[in-house]
């Protein structure tokens, strides 16, 4: 038997969530939960950082999948949910691994000062 | 209507910063200086407290956000701060001059833009002002010659200062001129890099209220809450300003001399709903805001950390600055504006999907997973936003909209993009991308004014060509006066606070000693 190489999981795994996305309720289907554990993985997200997902609807979950396992094909909505993902500037400054930076409004650390 | 007899010297209609400068001026002289303000003497804590600088009064509707129609590029908002202190309690703190040609080029498109002023006659108030203002910047790197001597030094360059001068050439990056402070000053603690300047969270940016109001506080008669409606003339003088308060009651001040000085559209509005005040051809037209546009730029392959820098703002491009530089018929301008992707939710959504996209297809990074070709990139975006100087066109006009039962008048605004711009856009996106040709230079938002509100009441030698002359004083009366950036007969692409500063104290000058 053949092995499959992480890429090709990935890729069967997109062509299942294409048919999921076109109403196909088949069996290869899994749950958000699960999706977004594999988003998560695919993002590098830390720990704290999984519950960012948990705010995403089911919809943008599967497009941030399509284009995080196809960007050829899905890159663009891919895109768009990765923005909204980061879109409190907390989370954008993490994801880029700038240092913990305040609230605008009542801290005077808005800015990175070297 | 009641009547107040006054014995002042001068009465200022506004109290923005040019008027708190021109009335510290005069006072010094000995003159006696009542101002009045429409909004009322809210301190900084209490805008801090109410999170606003707007004001209730029934006359002071800023918060409204009026809206005006310009041809083709959307909404022009007119948004003051009416209240003690103006505009300077809500800028942004930039306070550049003006390049000494913008004060001599001749006519362009048909019109005249030279003014009745020269730099060399303005520098010592430049000089003064900078002091006054306690502005930090480089006496050294400066775009043109000239005295400068600021008395803070400059912020330190962010990475996205640097980056530009890796593609600009050191010599066309200025570290930028503000009343930001690099290090405290009067009371003031350094700027705090906060990038909220709009209510600046420890009052260290520079205003009116923390710069030049607490040393003229309790000498000058400052009467707030009441709106000037009409200038009232007799022959060739002014012989009463009438003002009302939030109960709609009316009453009339005098002064031996008027000095209109309000923003940019409420001076023109002041003028044109006098009715005794000459109505000069140019009066209400060749109406200038510096409308804008903004470039990100991906894979420049350079280390910019967008989110890095010691104030809101710390360089400014000059490669365009002078009218005839790389081939520009107008004056450009640019800002580095590396807190803006981090800190402002309309740009860092934007330039977020970019960088992403980017990452998903593997662009300008070839590291294994997304987060890190995300971070690569990002790292290397450059965010800019360049200031375009505007034609005094003549059908680009403030009128009178709509004068409201409190007596507040709105004003209509005609506005247009000058013909010009989209080529100046452009011509800076083919600099850029000839000088990174693998990066992806990339057009954001154009903006139609960045409330800079100038033109409306222009200087110039003629009544013809202008509604004041070089000294500020209107045409055909003698004893009015307008301090306000709507004097301007052409607006550079530098913002215009600093010149009005200068232009205040020149003005102090002029009247004290005639």
């Amino acid at each position: 038997m053949t092995s499959m190489t992480g890429h090709d999981v990935r890729r069967r795994r997109f062509i299942q969530l294409i048919g999921c996305a076109a109403g196909a309720a088949f069996a290869g289907c899994r749950p958000a939960r699960e999706l977004s554990e594999e988003i998560a993985d695919l993002l590098e997200l830390r720990d704290e950082e999984r519950a960012w997902l948990a705010t995403l609807p089911e919809d943008d979950l599967r497009r941030l999948f399509a284009g995080l396992t196809a960007p050829d094909v899905s890159a663009d909505a891919a895109a768009r949910v990765i923005a909204q993902l980061l879109r409190p500037r907390a989370r954008l400054s993490a994801f880029v691994r700038y240092p913990a930076i305040g609230d605008l409004r009542v801290v005077c650390d808005g800015l990175i000062r070297e | 209507m009641a009547s107040s007899a006054s014995d002042h010297d001068i009465c200022v209609v506004g109290s923005g910063i040019a008027a708190m400068m021109f009335a510290e001026r005069v006072m010094a002289r000995g003159r006696r200086v009542l101002m009045l303000e429409r909004g009322r003497e809210y301190t900084f804590a209490d805008r801090l407290r109410r999170g606003s600088h707007d004001d209730p009064l029934p006359f002071n509707r800023s918060d409204q956000r009026l809206r005006h129609g310009t041809r083709g590029i959307g909404p022009y908002l007119f948004n003051p701060v009416y209240n003690l202190g103006g505009s300077t309690n809500h800028f942004y703190g930039n306070t550049p001059r003006f390049h000494p040609a913008h004060f001599e080029m001749g006519a362009f498109g048909g019109l005249d833009r030279a003014w009745p002023v020269t730099y060399a006659a303005l520098e010592p108030y430049y000089l003064a002002a900078e002091r006054r203002l306690q502005v930090s910047g480089s006496s050294v790197r400066t775009p043109f010659p000239g005295r400068f001597d600021y008395p803070l030094p400059p912020h330190r360059p962010s990475p996205s200062d640097a980056a530009c001068e890796a593609i600009f050439g050191v010599a066309a990056v200025m570290p930028v001129p503000t009343v930001r402070p690099s290090a405290p000053v009067g009371g003031r603690p350094q700027c705090c890099a906060s990038d909220h300047c709009n209510l600046c969270p420890i009052d260290s940016k520079g205003t009116a209220l923390n710069t030049v109001y607490p040393a003229i506080r309790g000498k000058v008669e400052l009467r707030s809450g009441l709106l000037a409606t009409e200038i009232h003339v007799r022959g060739r003088r002014v012989d009463g300003v009438t003002v009302v308060d939030r109960e709609g009651k009316r009453s009339r001040v005098t002064a031996r001399h008027v000095v209109v000085a309000a923003n940019g559209v409420d001076s023109c509005l002041l003028l044109q709903r006098s009715d005794g005040v000459p109505k000069h051809p140019t009066l209400g037209r060749g109406y200038m805001d510096h409308p804008a546009f903004e470039l990100a730029i991906y894979g420049t392959g350079l280390d910019t950390r967008p989110g890095y820098g010691s104030s809101a703002q710390t360089g400014m491009i000059t490669t365009f600055f002078e009218r005839t530089a790389e081939a520009l018929p107008v004056s450009l301008l640019g800002e580095i504006r590396f807190a803006d992707p981090l800190n402002l939710t309309h740009v860092r959504e934007p330039v977020a999907a970019d960088v992403a996209r980017l990452a998903l297809r593997s662009r300008y990074s070839s590291a294994a997973t997304v987060r890190a070709r995300f971070e690569e990139i990002w790292r290397s975006t450059l965010y800019l936003k360049f200031l375009v100087e505007t034609q005094p066109l003549m059908e680009n006009t403030v009128s009178i909209g709509e004068i409201r039962p409190s007596g507040q008048a709105i004003p209509a605004i005609a506005l247009q993009l000058p013909a010009y711009f989209r080529d100046c856009r452009r011509h800076v996106q083919e600099v850029i991308q000839a000088r990174l040709p693998r990066a992806t230079v990339k057009h954001m938002v154009t903006r139609p004014g960045v409330h800079h509100w100038m033109g409306a009441t222009r200087m110039a030698d003629s009544p013809r060509d202008g509604s004041v002359d070089g000294h500020l004083r209107y045409h055909g009366l003698d004893n009015l006066s307008v301090l306000s950036a709507s004097t301007f007969p052409s607006c550079s692409s530098a913002n215009p606070t600093l010149t009005l500063c200068a232009l205040a104290l020149r003005l102090g000058d002029h009247l004290a000693t005639s």
